[in-house]
């Protein structure tokens, strides 16, 4: 298989995939999503091993680092900006005040994975080998994983306003006042 | 930057640079880039042109 044809593939991998997923996410089987995203990686991972021309070279992990280290600054600074001002706006919907503790706690998630992935790079030397170092990597992502879906769950606001019965019910104490629009 | 004499060397063995990016592990864009002036090598893709082309690090790269 060649380069191209496996670019070819990619595409239209993630074109179905997208199709899946999303229908996936409508019928609220979040399974078949999960299952189709894992189907769809171990196909890409067993493609790429059939490629016998170089995929990816050092000019293009350079370029993949510098890319992610600019769009890493972007989304932490335009995201904090953006999650800053949907809270101060929290008078006009309680919903942004949410959204924007949603923001600011995925911000936070990608630093922390950002910086653990960080002391690991620093941590390997070249001489390294491979296999350990995916392995090594692999228990790093699940550990930084869990303190990710523990720090969410512990810090997450669930004081809100909910909509019962026709009224509106504290749900904890929020911090904005009750909603003015009519409870539907 | 680093100024190089790569695709006078690649010349004189009479390879293209798709046989040279093979042989040193690379993409065919690299060498483009290399050959440019556009990319500087790492000291592992220095020493393996260098091999190819049948050279040194030193008679192959130098400072502009």
């Amino acid at each position: 298989m060649t380069e191209k044809q496996l670019r070819f593939i990619r595409v239209l991998v993630a074109a179905i995939l997208a199709v899946i997923v999303s229908q996936a996410l409508i019928r609220n089987n979040f399974i078949l999503g999960a299952i189709s995203v894992v189907i769809a990686s171990l196909i890409l991972l067993i493609l790429r091993k059939r490629v016998k021309e170089v995929v990816a070279d050092e000019r293009d992990y350079k370029i993949a680092g510098d890319t992610a280290r600019w769009t890493l600054s972007i989304f932490a600074i335009g995201g904090w900006l953006f999650s800053f001002a949907l809270i101060t706006m929290r008078e006009v919907k309680p919903g942004y005040e949410i959204a924007g503790f949603t923001l600011s706690y995925a911000i936070c998630a990608l630093l922390l994975i950002n910086m653990v992935v960080g002391l690991f790079f620093r941590r390997m030397d070249d001489t390294f080998p491979k296999r350990k170092r995916i392995a090594y990597f692999v228990f790093a992502f699940f550990i930084a994983l869990l303190l990710v879906i523990a720090g969410t769950r512990l810090l997450s606001g669930e004081d809100d306003w909910i909509c019962k019965d026709g009224k509106w019910i504290e749900h904890g104490s929020p911090s904005a006042a009750m909603p003015t629009e009519p409870c539907p | 930057m680093i100024k190089n004499r790569v695709k006078e060397f690649r010349a004189k063995y009479n390879l293209t640079q798709e046989e040279l990016a093979g042989r040193v592990g690379v993409r065919r864009e690299t060498i483009v880039f290399l050959e440019q002036g556009k990319y500087n090598p790492s000291l592992m893709l220095a020493l393996g042109l260098a091999k190819e082309l049948k050279t040194s690090v030193d008679k192959l790269f130098s400072l502009a």
